[in-house]
């Protein structure tokens, strides 16, 4: 568990990408929030009153929610690349932390292509759910037979979210295949990658599970827990609440990644030669 | 003894007659405009083939020379329609562009019943654009003048060719939904001519009451629903005859198709067993009215389902009995012994959801029944709004092109007052998700400009404030003067317009004067201000400051000399000003709420005639927190975030952080979903 000082940056960022949105979000909204008595409001009150404050500052807080995103997904690139680098060509020598970061930043492109692609493919695989939807939906209704809208609906719903796992999956085992100094092609990585899903599903699956479930859990519950009981929305409680469940998600990303690194039985590759 | 018993009998007796003399007048002096139609339907071409004989009656105090149709399937006759050019400047979701498919009727012959022919005097008219290319109104010049009292008798033949379902009317391979289908006579007003529009994109119809009868030829074996009781079906020929009868309505739509693609049946309303206990019990409370007073008739409800939609059945006979019983309740019985609800099928959805007298259609798709989307009330609201219009539209017919927003408006307030009942008492399952006002206020709030309820449609400057203008102000507003007023009162009110106006033609200014009678309030401003202006209501707390009274110090006359004061070091009382705002035009009392430190929670009214008012308090406590219209009586009002002021020294209530701690929970779950792609 030397990887900790990476749990933690991982966490670090994700909270702080997205502090220039709460930033808008805490200054506009909660002064005028505190005003409400305690007990039941008049109807549509706090949706009222958050579009009353947010509407005039919508398009800053939309580009710091975005640009959040994009950071996100950038960091996110860069750690994964880090860690494969690192897992390739320095693994004996003990995870360094700045080392780590370095590599990530060399290879960077070369894994944000592996994301982009692993976008590219989400995009065009639910589009293409949805438009097999869309069409048997309109031979249905033109038919006027729609007794079968509802399996299409939710078979199609089931489908999306099988195929959003598979890609996920993909792209880990991907971003290990282009740890390969002999690979160049991002889109080829993810192939393998895909390919390695398809041959070792249960493997993969179980590996993403056994990681994300608690993750999962983690991202969710503490905003359930906050909603049942107010004590915990308090400055103290809920920061700590929030800095738990923060580390515990960083940490379930974290080990997912370095999971399937074995998964992808890449591991003799390790201290290669360095591209 | 007896002579008392016997003038007794005579007064009774005179009572009777009197009654048996005057009902008839009176129901004579609703039926206005009463059709004799015959048609038969070609399935093939969608086409209608009919004749009519229309007797009018002028029931106003002035002449005239002239009679006015609606002709309005013309509104899908060419891309040059004032309603296809509306759709083409605007296009609305659900509303298809024409494509070929048009739709038309062509009168062929007009003639008095003494054989005079009208029709070389007939002409189109356009009254509100001038389109020459819209034919949806038309004028026939009579040979002379029809006095008040005296009546004329008209031989219309027609041909009518429905369009690909569109706007509520039309065919869908062989489903018919036939509406607006025959010429129909417009409104005599007297002094003021006849009231006849043409056919809009968003405005829906005005028309007199009468009786119908309506003999239609259809497909041998063809499921039929149709405006009011069937009261012949014969087969003749190739096909069958249907006769449908109708008392005391202003239309006439009815709707075909194969037994094979629809189902056809009939269910009871008992209102023994179909009437909710808490319903009747709360009904009662609030309108301050007996067991016996809120009595309603059984009455028969078909249904015409798609063969599909089977899954569904029985929850819309539960909508339809549900809002049977709680507009009933509310407003009255239902007048008829007969109601039809249409559920379109997959392809004809554009008919979905348009009320007609006795009838009317609704919009379920078959994915109301999928796990997917068994949380919405889509059934319930449209089958409560619908049946709505059979008080606010069907009893009472008023102007829909001019005051749309009379009958939308407090349809759409019943609906929603309905629907939240029914899922408050727990009378739909699997529906987590109260209704409330919180979206139509969400809705009002994302105008950009100030919009004008009393305005026809056409000259709203977009569709969404004619939406806006038409259903959901208007809703809104019917609800603050239920905040304003008590929720009690504003509903005997409502009942007691409806009682007064049933068929008639009331106006916005009737329902003003039958709601301040009810109220015993005078309304003037409101209806000034909120109705036939845009102004809207905005209050604030615009500033709180406390200052400490010191004692006073030095002497002090007291008991036959100087005394020095005694200051006894504590803290004297406070001088609490409270200043609170009116930020626009619109004058009206509001509540505000004053929390004192010590958790005393005070109520005052604010009459809102300043533009800022500002209260003194002397008080040994301070003010921690002022709220203007806590209750959200006026749930008009959208600009909120300034009617809550609170003092920062003191803690918050952990209830605020809610919001913030949903969104921060949203961006965490947005930060886990983004990883899996990088």
């Amino acid at each position: 568990m030397d990887q900790w000082r990476i749990v933690v940056v991982v966490f670090v960022v994700s909270a702080l990408v997205f502090v220039p949105a709460r930033l808008v979000l805490w200054t506009m909204v909660g002064p005028a929030l505190a005003g409400l008595p305690q007990g039941d409001h008049p109807d549509g009150e706090i949706i009222l009153i958050l579009i009353e404050l947010v509407k005039p500052v919508w398009l800053p807080l939309a580009l710091a929610f975005i640009s959040g995103c994009v950071t996100l997904w950038a960091w996110t690139v860069l750690w994964h690349a880090g860690l494969v680098r690192w897992f390739h060509y320095s693994r004996k020598s003990g995870v360094r932390l700045a080392e780590t970061l370095s590599r990530g930043l060399f290879g960077w492109w070369r894994w944000a292509r592996l994301g982009l692609t692993s976008v590219v493919v989400l995009v065009l695989v639910q589009s293409a759910i949805a438009a097999v939807y869309i069409t048997l939906e309109e031979r249905a209704i033109e038919a006027f037979d729609d007794s079968m809208l509802g399996i299409y609906l939710e078979t199609g719903i089931l489908l999306g979210l099988m195929a959003a796992g598979v890609i996920w999956m993909a792209t880990l085992r991907g971003a290990w295949v282009l740890g390969d100094s002999r690979r160049r092609s991002a889109i080829a990585a993810w192939f393998a990658g895909l390919w390695g899903t398809i041959r070792q599903p249960v493997r993969s699956l179980l590996t993403l599970v056994t990681w994300m479930a608690p993750a999962l859990v983690a991202a969710i519950v503490p905003t359930f827990l906050g909603w049942w009981f107010e004590s915990l929305r308090a400055m103290i409680p809920g920061t700590i609440l929030g800095v738990v469940a923060g580390l515990l998600v960083a940490f379930c990303q974290v080990g997912l990644f370095l999971s399937f690194a074995p998964v992808s039985g890449l591991t003799d590759t390790a201290n290669s030669k360095e591209p | 003894m007896r002579q008392r018993y016997t003038r007794a009998v005579k007064s009774l007796g005179c009572i009777v007659c009197l009654l048996v003399v005057t009902l008839p007048v009176i129901a004579q002096d609703t039926d206005v405009a009463s059709y004799d139609i015959d048609v038969v339907l070609d399935a093939e071409s969608h086409r209608l083939t009919g004749s009519e004989t229309i007797r009018w009656r002028n029931t106003t105090s002035a002449a005239t020379s002239e009679l006015w149709f609606h002709l309005y399937l013309n509104a899908f006759a060419s891309t040059g329609s004032t309603f296809v050019r509306e759709l083409s400047r605007e296009p609305i979701a659900g509303i298809r562009k024409l494509d070929g498919d048009w739709g038309w009727t062509r009168v062929t012959r007009i003639e008095l019943s003494d054989g005079t022919d009208l029709l070389p005097g007939m002409s189109f008219e356009r009254p509100d654009d001038g389109n020459v290319h819209d034919f949806t109104a038309a004028r026939v010049v009579l040979p002379r003048e029809v006095f008040p009292g005296e009546s004329v008798t008209v031989e219309v033949d027609f041909v009518s060719q429905l369009p690909r379902v569109v706007a509520r009317t039309g065919y869908s391979g062989d489903f018919h939904m036939v509406a607006q289908w025959f010429p129909k006579l417009a409104v005599f007003e007297g002094e003021d001519g006849w009231n006849c529009h043409q056919f809009h994109l968003s405005t829906e119809f005005f028309a007199d009451f009468g009786d119908y009868r309506v003999r239609m030829t259809i497909p041998r074996g063809w499921v039929v629903g149709a405006t009011g009781e069937e009261i012949i079906r014969e087969p003749v020929g190739t096909g069958d005859v249907v006769e449908f009868r109708a008392r005391r309505v202003h239309d006439f739509a009815w709707t075909t198709a194969p037994p094979d693609l629809m189902d056809v049946f009939d269910v009871e309303f008992d209102p023994g067993r179909h009437v909710p206990m808490v319903w009747l019990e709360r009904a009662s409370e609030l309108l301050d009215l007996g067991a016996a007073d809120l009595e309603l008739p059984p009455m028969t409800i078909r249904f015409l389902v798609p063969k599909t939609h089977g899954v569904l059945i029985p929850r819309m006979i539960r909508a339809a009995r549900l809002s049977v019983a709680w507009f009933g309740l509310y407003f009255g019985p239902y007048p008829h012994a007969r109601l039809t609800v249409v559920s379109p099928p997959p392809d004809a959805r554009a008919a979905g959801g348009m009320e007609y007298p006795t009838l009317f259609t609704t919009g379920a798709s078959r994915l109301d029944a999928s796990p997917v989307f068994s949380w919405r009330t889509a059934i319930e609201a449209v089958t409560a709004h619908e049946f709505g219009h059979q008080y606010f539209q069907g009893m009472l017919a008023s102007n829909e092109f001019e005051e749309a927003w009379l009958d939308e408006g407090l349809t759409s307030w019943a609906e929603n007052r309905c629907v939240s009942d029914l899922i408050r008492d727990e009378l739909v399952p699997d529906t987590p998700l109260a209704r409330d006002w919180g979206m139509d206020r969400v809705l009002v709030s994302l105008e950009d400009h100030p919009v004008v309820m009393d305005l026809p449609n056409w000259e709203q400057r977009r569709i969404l404030d004619a939406f806006l203008a038409t259903y959901i102000k208007p809703a809104l507003a019917v609800e603050t003067l239920g905040g304003l007023y008590g929720e009690d009162r504003l509903l005997r009110a409502v009942r007691d317009y409806v009682r007064e106006h049933r068929y008639t033609h009331p106006t916005g200014d009737d329902l003003r004067v039958a709601l301040e009678r009810s109220l015993g309030e005078d309304l003037g401003w409101f209806f000034d201000g909120v109705i036939r202006s845009d102004q809207r209501p905005d209050w604030a707390v615009l500033e709180v400051r406390h200052h400490w009274i010191r004692p006073a110090r030095g002497m002090t006359w007291s008991d036959g000399g100087w005394q020095e004061l005694d200051d006894d070091g504590k803290s004297g009382p406070w001088r609490v000003e409270i200043d609170l705002g009116r930020r626009t035009e619109l004058i009206g009392p509001v509540e505000v709420e004053l929390h004192w430190e010590t958790g005393r929670i005070e109520r005052r009214i604010w009459d809102g005639r300043e533009r800022w008012i500002r209260w003194t308090i002397e008080s040994p406590e301070v003010v921690i927190r002022v709220v203007v219209d806590p209750d959200g009586a006026w749930v008009l009002e959208t600009r909120r975030a300034d009617n809550y002021w609170h003092d920062e020294e003191w803690p918050r209530d952990p209830d605020h952080t809610e919001p913030l701690w949903w969104l921060e929970g949203a961006l965490r779950l947005v930060g886990f979903l983004i990883v899996p792609w990088g």
